[in-house]
């Protein structure tokens, strides 16, 4: 399956009239309310589920040590990350050649479930005491 | 060529003739450089597990570097990937890459798991300065 076939399938299985692609390959959408980002590579082989899932205080040691724990944990192939913003951003990479959508619709699921769990999970304040800690990461 | 079939490829790729999953899915070796390397079949065998473990946190409190792992991570880009996790019993930092077995051909395995020592050494060499002790 190549992108542009995913994404026709994808707009048809959620009943939106057409999904495009961005300059970068990457195509935006919203799935009950958690904004969703499906980027292929240069070489178009590859498509990758991403998304925010909230922000994480750089001195919350429990928290970050929670995310880096989730990578070796985590059953599927879906990883955690921290971008320059100090956004938590979840990615999960899969190869287009063998890809079904009934697979890829199956993981996208999954996706979301995780997703959620974190989305909730960073929006409770740190449990690390934080000198200086505000609500601006709860 | 099935999982096991693979996994002794791995074994002849890095030099032990009789490598093999235990019965939980489970193997581990240590290379020539020192880094331990676990393999692990997940109990659906969907995905073939690979870890190497970079070194130790040398205390609890290390906010920054699990700040740089994380922020690694975030330049993880394609299919099996390495991306740093971390073992909470062991306190031990891993860099991991997943192999969906379903997904990609077999054959393709053994260079996946190559490359990702290739990058846990280099790692090593970068963290060992860090709050890390590197083994």
């Amino acid at each position: 399956m190549d992108f542009p076939t995913l994404l026709i399938a994808l707009a048809s299985e959620l009943r939106i009239s057409h999904l495009e692609i961005d300059e970068h390959g990457c195509c935006q959408l919203e799935i009950d309310g958690m904004p969703l980002l499906l980027c292929t590579t240069p070489e178009r082989n590859a498509v990758a589920l991403m998304a925010q899932a909230g922000v994480v205080a750089p001195q919350d040691c429990d928290r970050l040590e929670s995310l880096l724990t989730a990578n070796l944990t985590c059953t599927s192939d879906i990883q955690l990350s921290v971008d320059a913003n100090k956004n938590v951003v979840i990615t999960q990479w899969l190869p287009l050649a063998e890809l079904q959508f009934f697979r890829f619709f199956q993981v996208m699921e999954d996706f979301i479930n995780y997703l959620e769990f974190w989305t909730e999970s960073l929006s409770r304040a740190p449990t690390t005491h934080l000198p200086g800690y505000s609500n601006e990461y709860a | 060529m099935n999982m096991h079939e693979i996994v002794a490829e791995i074994g002849q790729r890095v030099g032990i003739p009789d490598f093999s999953l235990d019965s939980e899915g489970h193997a581990a070796f240590v290379t020539d450089q020192d880094l331990h390397i676990e393999l692990h079949a997940t109990d659906d065998r969907v995905r073939l597990k690979f870890n190497a473990v970079i070194g130790k946190l040398r205390e609890d409190r290390a906010a920054q570097l699990m700040l740089d792992l994380l922020s690694t991570n975030a330049a993880a880009t394609g299919v099996c990937a390495p991306f740093f996790a971390f073992h909470t019993s062991t306190r031990e930092v891993v860099l991991s890459a997943s192999f969906p077995v379903d997904l990609l051909p077999l054959e393709a395995a053994p260079d996946v798991l190559i490359l990702l020592i290739e990058r846990a050494n280099a790692e090593r060499a970068r963290l060992a300065n860090c709050n890390l002790q590197v083994f």
